[in-house]
């Protein structure tokens, strides 16, 4: 069947259909249309006061109601999806993510609470080597390398976290069908000295990471995680709500993001000699026969370690048997990120052992400078560096985000919400559409979607839209990855 | 006067109203235009009953107390599965007749059935 088409969309009865699936474990299952009772959510694509503030703040959430029967599907973190349609046109994913909360009312309906991807991405502690002076998210294609396991394997931190927090490329989506869910990147517009992961709530790790480079992290409507360059927030409308499309509308400006000046701190970080990165002297018993392993957390992410064939070089490891006979030994690596070590360490002989001290060498990176730039003048002067964690390293990054955030934020942007629309499948959170409103004088004004709220099971929704004339564009900039002739005249992107 | 089966008993109401329904959701734009979201087209009977005794008010009202949906078979033969909504049994007394002295009533009857 193919996808609904814009009559049957927008036709003036309307034929809307759903599905809701859950996840048993091996395959996706679908609950009988009878026993579904509703479904509503809501999904963003960006937070802050003017809706398009980088980062990783945008949620996905929904609420479904189910008859009784459901009550025995086993709901603890199992994902579900929610497909709509119209007539008998194919039904198209429009809402996915993990049950967290289970209500049932005294009548027996049973009502799941639906969380975004966020949710396991926060769960997942992800450990990364340091990458040095790559992107923070890289394009995604249907042949990039995206498995960190591969030797080859050149793709940004944001990349790295998705993919371990149990994310695969969508555009490789059918090499993987079991994943958690799917990811679609961009080349960041700024490109960080030194990235890494250190185990963190890996999303606020993702939002510290997209603020300090210019992302924009959120969950599509299809469910597909996505990191979008700032550079690609404005663009060419593909749809226009005008006033047969949405029955009341209202507009909500804010300074609160408003920015004159642009202030940012940095501070520098270089690679330094090799030198001990971990030391300590607690006593550690293995048994003959037996191994211990171990878990080291340095004190600053390391760029390599001083490691042979896969083993700690043996004065790493001082060992003794109990009555003191010095010993050699070698440890083995199980894993290794910037920021923690795990070694195995087995005592083949006869006696029990002893370690009294590890010492691992290797060459970290420290701080070596901080600085502060501010740029553009007037009021309100915003600090803007002050929640990008460690990435902000150079008195060049500091300027170039400072510059990206006057150049978004110098102007105010409303928010302007469509309210009581028809539920519209091709619609999604991101895209740009025209507004065409005479109250407001507005006509075809480009806008990007930054939130759609939908209801009645998939009958009705409200948008939420920023203007995006002001927003940069892909077309108006050279961007790292994209190809361009000889003649091409853009900017000089940030 | 028509015969009608409700779970597999026959009755014979006195009237029988018949109301579609449209369910979904209405849409009204800005501009005016209405449109509707249409889930289904389902109808609803109403079946009126007057001055039966009390055997046949007892019948009816264990249709009503029906705890899954049962058949109904309009009175040209078609079958539909429906079901009671709360609030669908009404009865009031229609006569107090005294055949042979002895005090009988009879009883106004009506139930709403919903197409499933």
């Amino acid at each position: 069947m193919p996808a609904p088409t814009r009559g049957e969309i927008e036709a003036a009865v309307t034929l809307p259909t759903y599905q809701v699936e859950y996840w048993n474990g091996s395959a996706w299952t679908a609950i009988a249309a009878n026993n579904v009772l509703d479904v509503s959510g809501t999904a963003e694509s960006a937070g802050g006061a003017n809706g398009v503030t980088f980062g990783a703040e945008a949620t996905a959430s929904l609420t479904i109601r189910l008859d009784p029967s459901c009550s025995t599907i086993a709901w603890e973190r199992t994902r579900v999806r929610v497909k709509f349609s119209f007539a008998s046109a194919d039904l198209i994913t429009r809402a996915t993510g993990v049950i967290t909360r289970r209500t049932r009312d005294a009548d027996g309906a049973v009502t799941w609470e639906v969380e975004g991807f966020n949710e396991p991405i926060a769960r997942t502690a992800v450990y990364s080597p340091l990458f040095y002076r790559r992107p923070a998210s890289t394009l995604t294609s249907a042949t990039s390398i995206e498995d960190p396991t591969n030797g080859a394997y050149r793709a940004g931190l944001v990349n790295y976290i998705l993919w371990a927090a149990g994310g695969r490329p969508s555009e490789q989506a059918a090499s993987y069908p079991s994943a958690l869910f799917y990811y679609r990147c961009d080349f960041a517009p700024i490109t960080p000295e030194w990235s890494w992961a250190a185990g963190e709530n890996a999303w606020d790790e993702l939002g510290r990471l997209a603020r300090a480079c210019g992302l924009v992290i959120y969950q599509a409507a299809d469910g597909v995680v996505t990191a979008t360059s700032a550079l690609a927030l404005g663009g060419t409308a593909s749809y226009t709500f005008d006033e047969g499309d949405y029955e009341d509308w209202r507009e909500d400006a804010s300074t609160g993001e408003l920015v004159g000046a642009v202030r940012c701190a940095y501070t520098t970080r270089r690679l330094q000699p090799r030198q001990v990165v971990y030391e300590d002297s607690l006593a550690r018993q293995i048994v003959p026969g037996g191994s211990g392993t171990y878990t080291l957390d340095m004190q600053q992410p390391v760029y390599d370690f001083e490691i042979t064939s896969g083993a700690l070089p043996s004065d790493a490891i001082t060992a003794t048997t109990t009555e003191g006979k010095l010993l050699t030994m070698s440890a083995a690596i199980v894993s290794q990120s910037a920021s923690r070590l795990t070694i195995t360490v087995t005592n083949p002989g006869a006696e029990t052992m002893v370690i009294s001290r590890i010492q691992i060498r290797g060459r970290p990176i420290a701080v070596v400078e901080e600085g502060s730039v501010t740029v553009g003048s007037g009021l309100p002067e915003r600090e803007v560096g002050s929640d990008t964690g460690v990435y902000v390293q150079s008195q060049f990054h500091a300027e170039r985000l400072c510059t990206l955030f006057r150049d978004l934020y110098g102007t105010t942007l409303p928010t302007r919400q469509l309210i009581g629309s028809g539920y519209d499948p091709d619609r999604s959170v991101g895209e740009i559409v025209g507004l065409t409103n005479a109250a407001w004088a507005l006509s075809a004004a480009p806008h990007r979607i930054t939130a759609i709220r939908h209801a009645n099971t998939g009958a009705t929704m409200d948008v939420d839209l920023v203007p995006s004339a002001t927003l940069p564009t892909p077309a108006g900039t050279f961007i790292i990855g994209a190809s361009y002739s000889g003649g091409d005249v853009r900017l000089l992107s940030y | 006067m028509a015969s009608i089966s409700l779970n597999a008993t026959t009755f014979y109401p006195a009237d029988i109203e018949e109301a579609p329904e449209a369910i979904g959701t209405p849409i009204k734009a800005a501009n005016g235009a209405r449109r509707f979201a249409k889930r289904a087209d389902k109808r609803v009977w109403t079946l009126s009953w007057n001055r039966v005794t009390a055997a046949v008010r007892a019948q009816i009202r264990a249709v009503h107390a029906l705890t899954s949906t049962f058949t109904y078979i309009d009175e040209a033969g078609t079958s539909f599965t429906v079901l009671c909504l709360p609030g669908a049994y009404r009865s009031s007394i229609g006569l107090i007749g005294m055949p042979g002295g002895v005090l009988t009533l009879y009883y106004n009857v009506t139930l709403t059935i919903h197409e499933a």
